[in-house]
């Protein structure tokens, strides 16, 4: 209970774009739209330096191309990944879906897509022995390494090892905190 | 003497039968000075072959060539076809037409009044509604693949206004048949062959267009480094069109490959090719999706 409590620290207030807004269009597609609402929203996360993920709400879009995809929110999400996540909201066309899993794979950055409670991983899969880590943290919504080893019959360094790759790879987040000993820990926690 | 090359009647002249007619007229087309196509009133063409002959034409005439179209008679239900279709409002200025160019242009007249047939499209950096145009024409008849035709025409409109780097205009087609759906994208650019082929890694220097070809939409190979995230266009296109069992035919200098979807992938098992065709500048993608 502790521990939820810190969950709840400044810079997990969360920023929701509605990519419609940006498009100014219920389309997207090509290279130029895409960079074009990318900057938009690379700007929209500049200026909100207090945000550590932002919900990209794909309400109201109907047509894109993986171009576009890739542009607009594959492309800023890699350049921000470790910083700064984007989670995916409102996104249930199958079209769409496709589009931007195959701007995510071939990017190399991986993109949650959220429907209440329940997820789906656009891109690439982490690797075999990440993957049970990666599965606990999204039930859990976060850890430290010490608990994920715990909870995963994992030594300490190995979940710490799995953990951080997992944060460089841009599948989930970490925050600094005060561990109870006095020294700080890394609590990792997904993007949602 | 001005070579004068048929176009037979009575028969449906899709992409494989013009680039047979090409291909024996190969010689006489690039060793004269002028040429005229005779296309017979009876002729009957295909979208896909329409706008393929369209840019060769008008790659024809920016080379210097003296170009006639002889139609042979003004009441030709296949010149009234091309009219309609906006073939002669796209023609380039100094091909001569027989017995005369249309006086009105059908196209500008009925313009969108057939939601089946779309007129041949100029594609324009600046026109950022016609993918979504034309995918709408598709959309009143089959809203999931008028919805995916969206992604291919973006993806090849993004590319020929990214790749082709020419002066000569490049267009866009669809048309619905009783059987089945033709789109194309036609440029007279660089090429897909021109622009990739000295970018690729040293495994396909000795690979076949075939090859490139088919690695191009299954694979996505691109000419960016490799965590760029490009080359994720054609490969796209290919997922669309293989939901959907389109066939893909690539024309591209001086070779046609055709690939059939087998097990929703393209492969070289079930992709055929013809080789040393008559060049013509450009890509020129057909997707061909019968009901």
């Amino acid at each position: 209970m502790e521990n939820s409590g810190s969950i709840k620290s400044m810079n997990q207030t969360r920023g929701v774009v509605k990519l419609v807004d940006l498009t100014k269009s219920p389309d997207g597609w090509g290279n130029a739209q895409g960079k074009e609402v990318g900057k938009l929203l690379e700007n929209f996360i500049q200026r909100h330096p207090e945000i550590d993920i932002f919900k990209v709400s794909f309400a109201g879009i109907q047509r894109t191309d993986a171009s576009f995809s890739r542009e607009s929110v594959v492309e800023i999400a890699s350049r921000f990944r470790t910083r700064h996540a984007i989670a995916i909201v409102d996104l249930d066309d199958d079209d769409l879906i496709e589009n931007l899993d195959v701007a995510a794979d071939k990017k190399e950055q991986p993109l949650f897509s959220w429907q209440d409670d329940s997820w789906k991983l656009l891109g690439q899969s982490p690797t075999k022995g990440n993957t049970d880590l990666l599965h606990y943290i999204l039930t859990v919504a976060e850890t430290t390494a010490s608990t994920a080893a715990s909870a995963l019959d994992l030594k300490l360094t190995n979940a710490s090892t799995k953990l951080k790759q997992l944060w460089e790879s841009g599948y989930i987040m970490r925050r600094e905190e005060m561990a109870p000993s006095g020294g700080i820990e890394f609590i990792y926690y997904r993007i949602k | 003497m001005m070579p004068r090359i048929s176009f037979p009647e009575d028969v449906w002249i899709g992409g494989d039968k013009l680039e047979g007619i090409l291909w024996k007229a190969k010689e006489a087309i690039q060793g004269k000075e002028s040429v005229c196509f005779e296309i017979l009133p009876g002729s009957k063409i295909l979208i896909d072959a329409a706008v393929i002959f369209l840019s060769l034409i008008n790659q024809l005439s920016a080379e210097g060539k003296l170009v006639t179209i002889d139609f042979q008679n003004e009441d030709s239900e296949v010149m009234g076809y091309f009219n309609r279709m906006g073939f002669f409002d796209h023609i380039a200025p100094h091909v001569t037409i027989l017995p005369a160019k249309p006086l009105f242009s059908g196209a500008q007249l009925y313009k969108k009044s057939n939601k089946g047939l779309v007129e041949i499209v100029r594609i324009d950096e600046d026109d950022a509604e016609l993918p979504g145009r034309l995918a709408d024409a598709l959309e009143t008849k089959d809203k999931k693949l008028g919805k995916a035709s969206f992604t291919i025409f973006g993806e090849l409109i993004d590319n020929v206004i990214r790749h082709s780097s020419t002066k000569l205009d490049a267009f866009a087609a669809l048309q619905t048949y009783k059987n089945g759906i033709m789109v194309i994208v036609s440029d007279s650019g660089k090429g897909l062959l021109g622009t990739l082929r000295p970018k690729l890694p040293k495994k396909y220097k000795d690979a076949t267009d075939i090859e490139i070809v088919i690695d191009a939409f299954e694979k996505g190979l691109t000419r960016h480094r490799k965590k760029s995230g490009h080359g994720c266009g054609l490969t796209t296109c290919a997922r669309k069109a293989k939901q959907f069992h389109g066939k893909l035919h690539v024309r591209l200098a001086d070779t046609r490959v055709n690939l059939v979807p087998a097990d929703d992938v393209y492969t070289h098992d079930t992709a055929y090719c013809f080789l040393e065709l008559l060049p013509v500048k450009g890509t020129h993608i057909t997707f061909d999706f019968k009901y």
